[in-house]
């Protein structure tokens, strides 16, 4: 099987994710080939390609050109972490005008492509979400593509992950916490160290969003305008 | 002929053009194409407990090194001052980064040039057991981060002026006992790094680091140079500045007008004396406190402070205390506020403004910004010593650096000859982008 990492606008954490796969990830250079990641390895060209997470945002026409072309060539296509599942913060980028940045750099900034989670250019197989994305979501989907298969989306919110990990609700003492709108399966991580959730991973299928907006900001006290700037991070495309 | 020839084993996207003529090279020039992503204007107006959290996101390698840089220039603003534990935790997570960085570096991306190899997939047997070292020792750094920040990888707990959780007594234990198992390794990156042949790559510039009086400053300090002069924090602009230069079309970094140098190996050179002990007597050893420099000596520069961290985390963990720890109000609030830390590639400025509890502006001067024009200082003067075998001399050369180009997306051209109208049309002007 080949495999590999393409990247394009992003800060590079799932490819350095990816490294911290500990044992799994010797035993992946023993059993796969991996024919593409550029952090480790040259640069060059692969007629065809079995599984390439693709990391990071479209942002440049450029990278919009490398997506459709590894798209043809790629058996499996997965969306590797946040930028390319949802765009991440740095989505945020569209909403800031050329004059403003040219004002900010001092130079004449020109915007060529607005960024785009990778979804939007091209057909994507998986979805890997995560600020970085989770090992145990990748082993996974490797191995379920093993068989032929790719494993059953999460659908559940990440108050499930939460609740079972014994915390106390951060809704419950008016701290906006996102978790009942979002894809659960990362174990509650920022939660469980008392960091309220920001939605990473995005929405979960059956998100009710306008009822939450609702129901927070009248019974928690948060202003509607909040919780819109937050679920703006990752959610609310 | 020309090359042109994507950069691997560096973080971040960049290319090398050279041009070769007569078995010389005519012009080199290093385009980063590394998609800016402009953080300094998303985090511009956000709120300012969202800062940390959108800086940290300019890199995945570095990311605890920005973290804290955002965040002590916050508190700087506030003047909020942290409690000694928490400073404690603080440098132990930030040592931890700087762990996981260098063994990545020294195991993933340098040492395959060493061996001669493409990448490490190309390691035999024996070789790959180096591979599963270096992982070993890049896991104790991770672990680290992990144990108190929540996660490796952009960590969740420290914020302005505390963390939002602590670790248990039981997980610093396993910390400490997971250092003292792996220390064997490290020991052993330091002899397998001072075996290998260097090429000559000298110089006699000047280097900077960050400065708190006795002792290896990880966080927060004012800034030293390698001549020993000190200069305060706040003061770091009359110092270091941008500037246009002739042969160039891209701002670089000077200090006093003169290139210079950040990173591990200006930090042994200028304060090896604050090592801890086994790894002062390896920087005298391999003479990294003399004069002239190598700078493929940085390597062996990161394999010892690899040693000085394992053995200043052990000792932080035994003399740390796991209590809830609330940060004081030093002096007034001010709009601005500056930090200057070391990030595993060298200082790391933030300089923000705060404004009805939203960031107004901010500038961040990464480590690779500032080594750019040493990369292209040195490269000039390299290649005139080689003859063949340019493209993966240079690149090797770059390495060197530990570049990490997602900090730094910046453009840098260099040319051998002057040209009368110059047929390199490429304008980078302007600040560093991210």
């Amino acid at each position: 099987m080949k495999i590999g990492i393409l990247t394009l606008t992003s800060c590079w954490g799932c490819s350095f994710e990816f490294l911290n796969l500990k044992g799994y990830l010797l035993k992946l250079f023993k059993e796969v080939k991996i024919v593409k990641f550029n952090l480790i390895k040259e640069s060059e060209d692969y007629s065809e390609i079995d599984v390439l997470f693709v990391e990071g945002a479209v942002s440049t026409k450029k990278e919009k050109e490398l997506l459709i072309e590894a798209r043809k060539k790629a058996k499996f296509l997965i969306a590797l972490g946040s930028c390319a599942v949802n765009g991440n913060i740095i989505y945020l980028r569209n909403f800031i005008d050329e004059r403003e940045l040219n004002e900010i750099y001092k130079q004449k900034i020109k915007i060529d492509e607005s960024l785009a989670p990778i979804d939007k250019i091209v057909k994507v197989d998986y979805f890997l979400p995560g600020c970085p994305f989770l090992k145990k979501e990748l082993v996974e989907v490797l191995r379920e593509i093993k068989k032929g298969e790719l494993p059953r989306e999460k659908d559940y919110p990440v108050c499930i992950e939460c609740k079972r990990r014994g915390r106390n609700c951060f809704l419950m003492k008016g701290v906006l916490c996102l978790g009942p709108l979002i894809k659960g399966g990362c174990n509650a991580i920022c939660v469980s160290n008392n960091f309220p959730c920001w939605g990473c991973r995005g929405f979960h299928k059956d998100a009710n969003i306008k009822a939450f907006i609702k129901s927070v900001s009248k019974r928690v006290g948060i202003s509607e305008k909040e919780i819109e700037e937050k679920l703006k991070l990752y959610c609310l495309r | 002929m020309k090359i042109e020839k994507e950069l691997s084993k560096v973080e971040g996207h960049a290319k090398l053009f050279l041009e070769i003529e007569k078995n010389r090279v005519k012009k080199c020039f290093l385009e980063v194409f590394e998609s800016p992503r402009y953080f300094e204007a998303l985090i511009k107006n956000r709120k300012v407990e969202e800062a940390p959290y959108f800086a940290q996101r300019i890199c995945g390698v570095c990311n605890v090194a920005h973290l804290f840089g955002c965040i002590y220039a916050i508190e700087d603003a506030l003047g909020i001052e942290i409690g000694e534990n928490t400073k404690m935790l603080r440098e132990l997570m930030v040592m931890g980064g700087i762990i996981h960085s260098h063994a990545l570096h020294l195991y993933f991306l340098a040492l395959p040039d060493f061996l001669n190899k493409e990448s490490i997939l190309e390691f035999d047997k024996n070789e790959l057991e180096l591979v599963k070292k270096g992982l070993e020792i890049k896991e104790v750094g991770n672990r680290i981060v992990e144990v108190i920040g929540g996660r490796a990888i952009h960590p969740v707990t420290a914020t302005i002026g505390k963390f939002t959780k602590l670790p248990k007594n039981e997980e610093l234990k396993n910390l400490k006992n997971l250092l003292e198992e792996n220390r064997e390794k490290v020991i052993e990156t330091i002899e397998m790094f001072s075996s290998f042949n260097f090429p000559e790559a000298f110089f006699d510039t000047p280097m900077v680091a960050v400065f708190e009086k006795n002792c290896y400053q990880l966080l927060k300090g004012d800034l030293i140079d390698s001549e020993g002069k000190i200069f305060l924090y706040k003061d770091y602009k009359n110092f270091l500045k941008e500037k246009v230069v002739e042969y160039s079309t891209s701002k670089h970094v000077f200090y006093k007008g003169k290139v210079y140098l950040v990173g591990p190996l200006s930090r042994i050179f200028i304060k090896w004396k604050s090592l801890t002990k086994e790894a002062k007597k390896y920087a005298i050893r391999q003479r990294l406190n003399k004069k002239p420099l190598n700078i493929f000596s940085a390597n062996v520069a990161r394999a010892i402070e690899l040693l000085h961290f394992f053995d200043k985390s052990i000792e932080l963990i035994e003399r740390v205390e796991l209590k809830e720890e609330k940060p004081r109000i030093i002096g007034n609030q001010k709009e601005k506020g500056i930090s200057i830390t070391e990030a595993p590639r060298g200082v790391l400025i933030y300089d923000l403004s705060i404004k009805n509890g939203k960031i107004k502006e901010i500038n961040i001067i990464t480590p690779t910004a500032q080594n750019v024009a040493h990369m292209e200082f040195m490269i000039k003067n390299f290649l005139k010593n080689i003859s063949d075998n340019f493209q993966t001399e240079v690149e090797k050369l770059i390495r060197a650096y530990d570049p990490c180009f997602s900090c730094s997306a910046h453009f840098l051209e260099i040319e051998f000859i002057k040209e009368t109208n110059s047929s390199i049309s490429k304008s980078s002007k302007g600040i560093s982008r991210k």
